[in-house]
């Protein structure tokens, strides 16, 4: 137990006083006796001089009495209930500062520790504190601790990041870190910008566990338009070009009804473009630069906007790989597909390299397939048994295969070459008026992606009027599709190291019209991803985001039964080596770099700010705390105090006090009780 | 017996009375309805009064001086005969000023002096009083006229103010003075009750009560005393019997601090030693003695009264 006012307790020493009293004095009224001609006779055995303390119980009554008024004033403090200097009950406070991109903007940042600093002086004796920094996610910097020397040095060592904003975890991790303690409050405070899209919709809201008030103060004033670079594509433009594009985007602010301005395209640090753009308020343009040559290696490239008050998300950083588009054999022969042509020409991410094949001999495929990762075929009864061989060992050795049905009917030897590869052979023709549709379909499946929860039904309209019965599907085939009435539609089996997809009907405008459908892009886009076992890898990845190395970087493999080990520098500089299936977590914008140890050559990706952080628009502090669910409390004011005194804290002295007037009640009465009676009138 | 209390007239009940005569009154009457009806009453020729003259008068008792003086009839009446004088002699010291829960001895006395005042008017004595402390204070001569003046004198009666330094040690004599004066101040023999606390050595009280026989006067001593200074039992002050009391004398003024609780057997010894040589030195002079206590009811003072008074005529 401490006290708050030790000096009162100096007041237990009058204490003495009714102990001296009730030594020494007598009664101040003497008894009256009618005459001592009697009493005298007795005096000389019934004298009374030894002193002794008189009428004990009263005497303890009253020195309990004075004890408890002294205790009461001192302000007894209960370990674990106690009550700060000034009053009010101990606090333990989160601290909870914004450190997102956006904190960047003039000197948030530098208020912000100045706020977190007022806060921290404002603690009394007893209270504590505990310094988080967040951005896409908190991270505690102290443990939860009274000692002001920690907490000072941690807040001056905030300082804003790349990343962006999450109220979410912040306040969650806040609150987990304030345990609940018996005559302890519990407060955080969030100290920030308030950018909104730190509330993301469609997420839960950030609450605070019961108990906990919420103060918020805000840094910064009003929102500063903003330009910023939201998006990048990279498309490839024939076989030795790529098309950059960027999307830029303006939010304004009061009196900037839009933004005019040029716009670089960067590649190893030199400007290649330049455009004029002029973006409406809170609208978006796109640029397009002129075409570059697909690069032989993997280049680093920026696409960058003259500098604002939020400079970080003024430049995109992006890496432009080589491989950017998958080459696609069309073995459909004469006449080509326009369809198809169409279809894989509009392909970005990835692109696509349609090589049209009309000969159809042995030497003319195997020629075609060289260079190609996947194969299509319109009408494999087009292709010899020797052509078909041939397809075989392409996707024996890793190739894709897309193989539609076509009228011709296929020779005794091509058949007898197709059924060793494929998962299924094209049997009868099936005529359907009216037209079927598809049914069952695998709508998770990779090849349905693009259609998401609506893939039945974005393919449920397509009118098939004929394709062919697929007999004969192999028990490890797959059957992503089937028509309306029970026969495989798409079949997927994997031959060797490559992968095949049928489709039972037609890729041109004959026996469906698929084709004039908008889900054939699509379609077509993902049954030859899916059979090029294409795996997307963005141009650039955000702050916030973790990837793996080995897949992000595009490093070569680690030996069989080596560990796997990366050596991963941030832009800064910092290093950090993974081992494993360790992820790299992105923290900072710009390139990242990486390679195995031993390997003289890095691999680097383009980090770039959440897209989120570039809204510059905030919230009011009061709809931060409506969405944070936390109870009420003066204090949660921006700039207001943070010191309210708290009665519930002196619980402790009313307590004593009370026990005090039960006293005085008592002695009172036993004062009643042991005084001498009415004397003689 | 329980009966025969319960008729009795509480004391304390009787101090809430601020009227003596009415207390008095009620007294009496309320012991003279107890009794049978006195041989004592007689006729007396003393004038007492005139009164306008009513048909029927006789006419023998019309006063014929006063007819010539005024020129009207008026009737003479005459007072009973009176049978003796008798004067209540009573002390007001300072230690009667006292009472323990309960009426003063004081108050007791001039209840007592006051009923025994009535009571002897109504038997047609003459009644008289005398007020003493260390003197003689006031002093009523017997007549049949004076029980006004007597109840009169009594209400008024008060202690000393202040403690007397000089009764310090008991170097003087208290009683002595003041009923050598009451003796030489009454001429004619009669019937003298003292009322006092007698708180003075027994011989000189008994020596003081022989300066006021010589003149052949009857007495009866009242010795009224409280029951806790008879006891020395100060209830309410038992908290402080064991670690010690202050007293202070409230004659002298003298302080003494000593255990009620050590001194109490002592004292009680000391006290029926005192009473006992009161009582027994009494007698051999033929003084009646009646010990009463303040808790006692005084028409059972009164009859303590009467029968000392008829024993005495008896033994005549």
């Amino acid at each position: 137990m401490n006290f708050l006012a030790p000096l009162f307790l100096i007041g237990g020493l009058l204490v003495a006083i009714p102990v001296v009293l009730h030594l020494t004095r007598r009664r101040r009224e003497p008894v009256h006796f009618p005459s001592f001609l009697l009493l005298r006779t007795t005096s000389a055995t019934a004298r009374f001089k030894r002193r002794r303390f008189r009428n004990i119980p009263l005497l303890i009554l009253r020195c309990l009495a004075l004890l408890l008024l002294a205790a009461a004033f001192a302000e007894p403090v209960l370990r674990g209930g106690a009550l700060a200097a000034d009053g009010r009950a101990p606090v333990d406070v989160a601290l909870l500062v914004d450190r997102s991109l956006s904190m960047t903007v003039a000197n948030r940042m530098e208020a912000a520790r100045v706020v977190a600093g007022e806060e921290l002086e404002a603690l009394g004796r007893d209270d504590r504190a505990v310094v988080l920094a967040f951005d896409g996610r908190p991270e505690a910097l102290t443990d939860l601790t009274g000692e002001p020397g920690t907490l000072r040095q941690a807040v001056s060592g905030l300082a804003a990041g790349g990343g962006g904003t999450s109220f979410v975890s912040a306040l969650g991790l806040a609150g987990r870190l304030l345990p609940e303690a018996p005559g302890r409050r519990r407060k955080v405070v969030l100290i920030s910008d308030l950018q909104r899209s730190g509330f993301e919709e469609g997420r839960p809201q950030p609450s605070l566990p019961p108990g906990v008030a919420l103060s918020v103060r805000r840094v910064g004033g009003t929102a500063p338009a903003n330009t910023w670079i939201a998006e990048v594509t990279v498309a490839p433009r024939g076989r030795d070009q790529l098309a950059v594009a960027a999307e830029v985007r303006f939010a304004p602010a009061p009196g900037t009804p839009e933004w005019s301005g040029e716009v670089e395209l960067v590649l190893s640090g030199r400007t290649v473009d330049r455009r004029a753009v002029t973006v409406a308020a809170d609208r978006r343009a796109t640029v397009r630069f002129s075409p570059v040559l697909r690069p032989s290696e993997p280049l680093a490239a920026e696409v960058r906007l003259p500098g604002d008050p939020l400079g970080g998300d003024d430049r995109f950083h992006f890496v432009m790989h080589p491989e950017a588009a998958i080459r696609v054999a069309d073995l459909g022969g004469d006449p080509p597909s326009v369809y198809v042509r169409e279809a894989l020409g509009v392909g970005v991410a990835p692109g696509f390299l349609l090589g049209e094949i009309p000969a159809r001999g042995e030497g003319a495929v195997r020629a075609a397939l060289a260079g190609s990762r996947v194969a299509l075929v319109r009408d494999p009864g087009r292709l010899d048994a020797g052509a078909l061989r041939a397809l075989r060992e392409f996707v024996e050795a890793g190739g894709g295969l897309v193989m539609a049905m076509g009228p011709r009917r296929l020779s005794r030897g091509g058949t007898t070459e197709l059924e060793t590869f494929v998962p299924a052979l094209p049997g009868a023709f099936v005529d359907r008026d009216p037209a079927g549709r598809l049914g069952d379909l695998a709508a998770r499946h990779p090849v349905f992606e693009p259609f998401g929860d609506e893939g039945p039904r974005g393919l449920g309209g397509v009118a098939f009027f004929r394709y062919r019965a697929l007999t004969g599907v192999r028990p490890d085939a797959r059957v992503l599709a089937r028509f309306d009435d029970g026969q495989p539609a798409i079949v997927e089996s994997d031959w060797g190291a490559g992968r095949i997809l049928l489709f039972a009907s037609s890729l041109d405008a004959e026996w469906t019209d698929l084709p004039r459908r908008p889900a054939f892009v699509p379609l077509v886009h993902r049954m030859v991803e899916v059979a090029a076992a294409y795996e997307r890898i963005p141009i650039a990845y955000r702050v916030g985001e973790s990837v793996d190395p080995e897949k992000a970087f595009r490093l070569t493999p680690a030996p069989a039964g080596a560990v796997s080990e990366v050596l991963a520098d941030a832009p800064s500089g910092e290093r950090t080596v993974l081992s494993g299936t360790d992820a790299l977590r992105l923290v900072e914008s710009g390139f990242y770099r990486a390679r195995r140890p031993g390997a003289a050559e890095f691999r680097q990706i383009g980090v770039n700010p959440p897209l989120a952080e570039s809204d510059p628009r905030t919230l009011d502090p009061g709809d931060v705390r409506m969405a944070a669910a936390a109870p009420p409390e003066p204090e949660t004011e921006v700039g207001a105090s943070p010191a309210a005194p708290a009665a519930a804290g002196r619980a402790v002295a009313w307590m004593l006090l009370g026990g005090l007037l039960l006293l005085l009640v008592s002695e009172a009465w036993a004062a009643n009780r042991s005084a001498a009676p009415a004397l003689p009138e | 017996m329980p009966t025969a209390r319960t008729r009795f007239i509480d004391p304390a009940a009787l101090a809430r009375i601020q009227n003596l005569s009415l207390v008095a009154k009620m007294v009496v009457q309320g012991f003279i309805s107890g009794l049978h009806r006195s041989t004592f009453l007689g006729r007396s020729i003393d004038f007492a009064e005139h009164r306008p003259y009513m048909p029927g008068d006789d006419i023998r008792r019309l006063d014929w001086r006063l007819f010539a003086r005024s020129d009207r009839f008026h009737v003479k009446e005459f007072e009973a005969d009176t049978n003796a004088n008798f004067v209540v002699a009573v002390d007001v010291s300072r230690s009667m000023d006292f009472g323990w829960r309960g009426i003063r001895k004081l108050d007791y006395a001039r209840f007592l002096a006051g009923s025994l005042s009535t009571f002897s008017r109504s038997q047609r004595d003459r009644v008289g009083l005398a007020i003493f402390d260390r003197e003689l204070r006031e002093f009523v001569p017997p007549s049949a006229k004076h029980l006004e003046t007597v109840l009169q004198h009594l209400a008024r009666a008060a202690p000393p103010a202040e403690p007397d330094a000089r009764r310090r040690k008991g170097a003087e004599s208290d009683l002595e003075p003041p009923l050598a004066r009451l003796g030489a101040a009454l001429r004619r023999r009669g019937l003298v009750a003292v009322v006092s606390d007698f708180y003075e050595p027994p011989e000189r009280v008994l020596a003081a009560f022989d300066r006021l026989r010589v003149t052949g006067h009857d007495i009866m001593a009242f010795h009224v005393l409280d029951g806790a200074e008879r006891e020395l039992d100060l209830d309410g002050v038992a908290g402080f019997e064991e670690s010690g009391t202050r007293f202070q004398d409230l004659e002298s003024g003298e302080v003494l601090d000593l255990s009620p609780l050590r001194a109490r057997e002592r004292y009680r010894e000391a006290m029926s030693e005192h009473i006992r040589a009161l009582r027994s030195g009494f007698a051999r002079r033929e003084v009646d003695y009646v010990l009463t206590d303040t808790r006692t009811p005084l028409d059972f003072a009164l009859f303590r009264y009467l029968s000392e008074r008829e024993a005495r005529r008896r033994r005549r």
